[in-house]
């Protein structure tokens, strides 16, 4: 059974449409990453896959209950990390673990929990005196204490240092490890692509990419031509077609899979014509980042795309 | 299909919370500031042991014990709540097994628990300072009637809190919904003439109803129990009023800026 499903689903706010026709399943144990530029319906659809918003119209079922319509048994299977901090800052780490782990009949042991935020020695500190980053990972053992089957993650690592993010990371593959389904929003590519099974794209409230990682690389035929170039050398006589730009001592092309073979020529034979060394020269497929700006921002051209 | 464990028993997980609730409250300095050291210190500033008769001293002590216990159950908690609201904190609470009506309980609970021990400490200082004598049975009337006055105001609290969308509208509502019925209800001592309608309109709002039993309290000489049935009346009216309203308007969750100007950027 699937851990949700949701089919023909719609939220108006008004006259705005935030969430518009989504469907998708999410299979238990699979972990599934929401991405979309802000304002794409991303915590619309975790709300009201949360049971705090209702859809407009449509269906939804997590694991196998309407979320409007759940009661304390439903809450006690999923876990919730909202999209910006909500703590109590004058409970200690463990004080707040503690009321947390009353809650339900098969919680985490609170040292466990301390253990896995790695807060041990900040346990009996008081969360308003953490950092934001401690107190995200707070948040998140506030959302997985009491051993969720599903665990709702909206941005769980905005803001935070990189080393913060990587622990934030190894926690919920850890969690993913143990078998729990894992929905989580995020703006982040590498994020995404570290953590995710499968991808979820929304642009405007619509769904406009559902695949793995690897899908949605193969599904572009694009390619990114890299070569190095002398900061001395001018690009005014670069071909139209190629009129990419420079940055960091590099010309770096955005390509279209079927123009490749033609782009390489006319870029070598311009390297010739100028004496330009092309030993550096470098193919790659696009990173994860192009394929989801072009999925959300279409209009953006696919030659001379601009990398710093 | 998982198995299925028996979630704790509701019993546990309120007084869980009542005990979470209370320590909270205890950790935020403006319950203990605003409910107990504030009225104490306007009693001692405001020393009339020498011009005021011991009525008037009665009603000065039972005016700040009430104004005290007040400010901890309507200002505190109100606001405190409106805050958690906009923390995101109620949020989490709702994604949890907790019965909502355990996590109200418990913080109303906890909440008139403070605000009466604030009260009690108040009158027990006035009634030092100003030599009223108090038999236990004193103490009993007034924990009745300040129990039943703070779970009113937290009520009343826990409503208007649906009306105030950030931390910082919640002052100019509280203060305005509040501080003017102290006043004119005898909460900084006694008033001069006020119509008659008003003073009717006065008598049904919930802070006249405990500085008077208050005051009758402290004034019962001899010991009896000493409250009004009337004013425990209204005091209950205003309770459950607030329960009623609370449950039908509360608000879990912020309202979002975004979405409410949303309309503007996206039609259907």
């Amino acid at each position: 059974m699937s851990a949700i499903a949701v089919e023909g689903l719609r939220r108006c706010f008004g006259d705005f449409v935030a969430v518009d026709d989504l469907g998708f399943e999410v299979p238990a144990g699979e972990v599934v990453a929401l991405l979309g530029p802000n304002g794409s319906g991303k915590t619309t659809t975790l709300e009201i896959l949360e049971g705090y918003l209702a859809p407009s119209t449509g269906r939804v079922s997590v694991l196998g209950t309407d979320p409007r319509r759940a009661g304390r048994a439903w809450r006690a299977r999923i876990g919730v990390v909202l999209q910006s901090t909500s703590l109590d800052p004058v409970l200690t780490v463990r004080g707040a673990l503690t009321v947390f782990w009353r809650l339900y009949a098969r919680a985490r042991p609170v040292d466990e929990v301390l253990d896995l935020i790695g807060l041990n020695a900040d346990a009996d500190t008081r969360i308003g005196q953490l950092s934001g980053g401690q107190q995200r990972r707070v948040d998140l053992g506030l959302g997985l204490i009491g051993r969720p089957e599903l665990l709702f993650l909206d941005e769980p690592t905005t803001g935070l240092d990189p080393a913060a993010r990587r622990m934030s990371w190894a926690i919920i593959a850890e969690l993913a490890s143990e078998g729990t389904t894992v929905l989580l929003s995020t703006h982040y590519m590498d994020e995404a692509q570290h953590l995710a099974d499968r991808l979820l794209v929304l642009d405007d409230g619509r769904l406009v990419a559902d695949c793995t990682p690897a899908e949605l690389r193969s599904c572009t035929a694009t390619s990114r031509v890299r070569l190095p170039i002398p900061p001395s050398r001018s690009l005014g006589d670069l071909p139209a077609t190629l009129a990419g730009n420079r940055a960091s001592g590099e010309l770096d092309v955005l390509v279209d899979g079927a123009d490749l073979a033609a782009v390489l020529g006319e870029l070598l034979e311009w390297a010739s014509a100028n004496d330009v060394d092309v030993a550096g020269l470098q193919v790659v497929p696009p990173s994860l980042e192009d394929i989801y700006l072009r999925l959300t921002m279409p209009d953006r051209p696919t030659h001379a795309t601009s990398h710093a | 299909m998982p198995e299925q464990h028996p979630l704790p028993p509701v019993l546990s997980q309120l007084t869980g919370q009542l005990s979470y609730h209370v320590r909270v409250l205890l950790r935020t300095p403006r319950a203990v500031v605003g409910g107990v050291l504030l009225p104490i210190l306007l009693l001692f500033l405001r020393n009339d042991t020498g011009h005021a008769t011991p009525l008037q001293q009665g009603q000065l002590v039972a005016g700040l014990a009430v104004f005290g216990a007040i400010s901890t159950a309507y200002v505190t908690h109100t606001s405190s709540l409106v805050a958690a609201r906009q923390a995101g904190v109620l949020k989490r609470w709702r994604a949890t097994p907790l019965p909502p009506a355990c996590y109200f309980g418990a913080r109303i609970a906890a909440t008139t628990v403070l605000a009466t021990a604030g009260g009690v400490l108040t009158a027990g200082a006035g009634a030092a300072e100003y030599h009223i004598h108090t038999a236990p049975a004193t103490y009993v009337s007034l924990l009745l009637v300040l129990l039943l006055g703070a779970a009113a105001w937290a009520a009343i609290g826990t409503a208007v809190s649906a009306l105030i969308p950030t931390v910082e509208a919640a002052w100019p509502v509280l203060g305005v919904t509040y501080l003017p019925i102290v006043v004119l209800s005898g909460g900084f001592g006694t008033v001069g003439a006020v119509p008659g309608w008003l003073a009717t309109i006065i008598g049904y709002l919930p802070v006249a109803p405990i500085v008077h039993s208050v005051g009758l309290a402290l004034s019962s000489a001899n010991g009896g129990p000493a409250v009004s049935a009337g004013d425990l009346a209204v005091l209950a009216a205003w309770a459950a009023a607030g329960v009623v309203v609370a449950h039908g308007w509360f608000r879990w969750a912020p309202r979002s800026p975004g979405r409410r100007r949303a309309g503007a950027r996206r039609p259907a």
